[in-house]
Formats: C-alpha cells, structure tokens, sequence
C-alpha cells in the first residue's frame, strides 16, 4: 500500500497531465467543493469554489493549444497524518513561449487535506515571478 | 456537522495568532521576529526573486521592505483561512502592503507548516501577484 506522500504525488502528477491534455473532469476530480485557488490572472483575491475554479481553466487550455507544456520538473510533498502541502516547479507554455524562456518555471503550492481516507486539493497556488 | 475538538482549536488559533504576530512584526520592521517561526531549510517562491532558499536569504528579502521607505510600513492580512492536520497545516490569506518603496500592494500569501517538537513552524511560503499576460485572460476582456 502507498504511503501519504506516495498517494498525493500520484495524485498531482495525475492532475498536471489532465492539465496538460485539456481534460477538465481529470483536472477537477481530486478538488474539494470549498477549494480557494490563487490563479496567475487575475482577480488578486482568488477563485473561490469548485464552480469559479472549473472556470479558471478553459481560458488556459485555448492558450496552451494543442503542444503546451504543464510538466511538473521539481515536486516537494509535506504530508501529515490528515493534512499535507505541496510545492513544485513546472515547466508551463506553449513550444514558442518555452523556446524564448526555456528557464521560465511556474510556481506551484497545493494545500491537501484527507477526508473518508481520500486525499482532496483544497488550496493551489500559481504564479510566474515578475519579470525584472 | 464535524467534530472540532478543542485540540484542533487551539492548533488552529495558534496559527492564526503566529500569522498575525508575524504580520506586525512585518508593520513594526522586527526582523527578528520575522523569522522567529521559520525553520532552517524554509522554501519561499517570493517576487522576485524567484526562489529563496534557508534562513539567511529569507532574511535578506525584506531589506527592501525597510531600505527607503516612503511612510509607515502596512503589511495586513485578510481573509485568513487555516487548516491545521495534527502534525502539518497550511494557510492561505491577502496581503494589502503599504510604505514601501514599491507603492501600495496588494499580494496573495500562501504557508506552509510542520509541527516540530510542539512548536508550529514555517517550511514554505509563496507570495505573489497576479500577472496580466494577454494570453490567460478570457476573450472578452481583451476588449476592454
């Protein structure tokens, strides 16, 4: 049987390839219903609720296209007994965006906590750090 | 209706208490009071810079935050959520921050903690502000 941190780094390598080809249920399934995300776009104060989270993300699909990439490259796991936290860099864009920026890397920090023994994302976090 | 015992509560006022104490720590430029709760390896996704590794680095990002200031330094949370595990929580809030050189600025903050012999301790924070890049934005707002 997986450990915890097994568990949840299966769990975010699944979401980041449903990120990756477009497919919103797989991208969803492993959220839970009060999920608070702080997104790259704006608003600054966040997507609040599984309903303003889903419609976070057809806007990034059509900018991906058919090659984005959305692969995770470093991916540290925190896990407690009944809550856990994550943080990872990605390698997120299209082959252009990547060619001119090959180092660009999106942060990630995912908030987890367990729940009928089922581990469920209820906070992420994404963002590119400024450009100087 | 979920049970929250009182050993969950207190778990999660002391979070909340250590957020808010370091936020004015932050406000009144305590810098060792800043990195009071912060464990040695810590790992801030800041902006920029882009990572920032252990203590000493982290002490270094808010030299700017007191180097020229233009007014009293703010550095205010909102909208505080915790969620606190026996033994590893996280939290999420705003930040509005004010008197620096940078202006007036709104950021987004998220932690992450271990509990270490008793004590709630920072292993991550990532703070950051939305980037405007055309290309995530919904098609009709590009219009405006």
């Amino acid at each position: 049987m997986l450990d915890d941190e097994s568990k949840i780094r299966t769990l975010i390598e699944r979401w980041a390839r449903a990120a990756r080809t477009g497919d919103i249920e797989g991208v969803l399934i492993d959220h839970s219903a009060d999920i608070v995300m702080f997104d790259v776009p704006p608003p600054e104060d966040g997507a609040r609720g599984i309903d303003a989270y889903r419609k976070t993300w057809p806007p990034f699909f059509k900018a991906q296209g058919q090659n984005g990439s959305f692969e995770i490259v470093s991916l540290d796991v925190t896990a407690g007994a009944d809550v856990a936290f994550a943080f990872a860099l990605l390698r997120c864009g299209t082959p252009a965006e990547l060619k001119k920026h090959p180092e660009k890397r999106l942060r990630l920090t995912m908030g987890l906590r367990k729940e009928k023994d089922r581990w469920l994302i209820a906070h992420e976090h994404h963002s590119f750090t400024l450009e100087p | 209706v979920p049970i929250v015992t009182s050993h969950d509560l207190s778990d999660e006022t002391r979070i909340r208490q250590l957020i808010e104490n370091w936020t004015r720590a932050v406000s009144s430029g305590d810098r060792e009071a800043i990195l009071s709760h912060h464990a040695p390896e810590l790992l801030m996704f800041d902006f920029p810079p882009h990572i920032v590794r252990g203590l000493d680095e982290y002490d270094r990002t808010w030299d700017f935050f007191y180097d020229s200031p233009k007014g009293p330094i703010s550095f205010v949370p909102s909208e505080l959520q915790v969620t606190t595990g026996s033994d590893v929580a996280f939290a999420s809030c705003l930040i509005h921050c004010d008197g620096t050189s940078a202006g007036p600025l709104d950021l987004r903050l998220t932690v992450g903690l271990r509990k270490i012999d008793g004590e709630w301790t920072i292993m991550h924070e990532h703070h950051s502000v939305p980037a405007i890049e055309e290309r995530f934005l919904p098609p009709n707002a590009s219009q405006h």
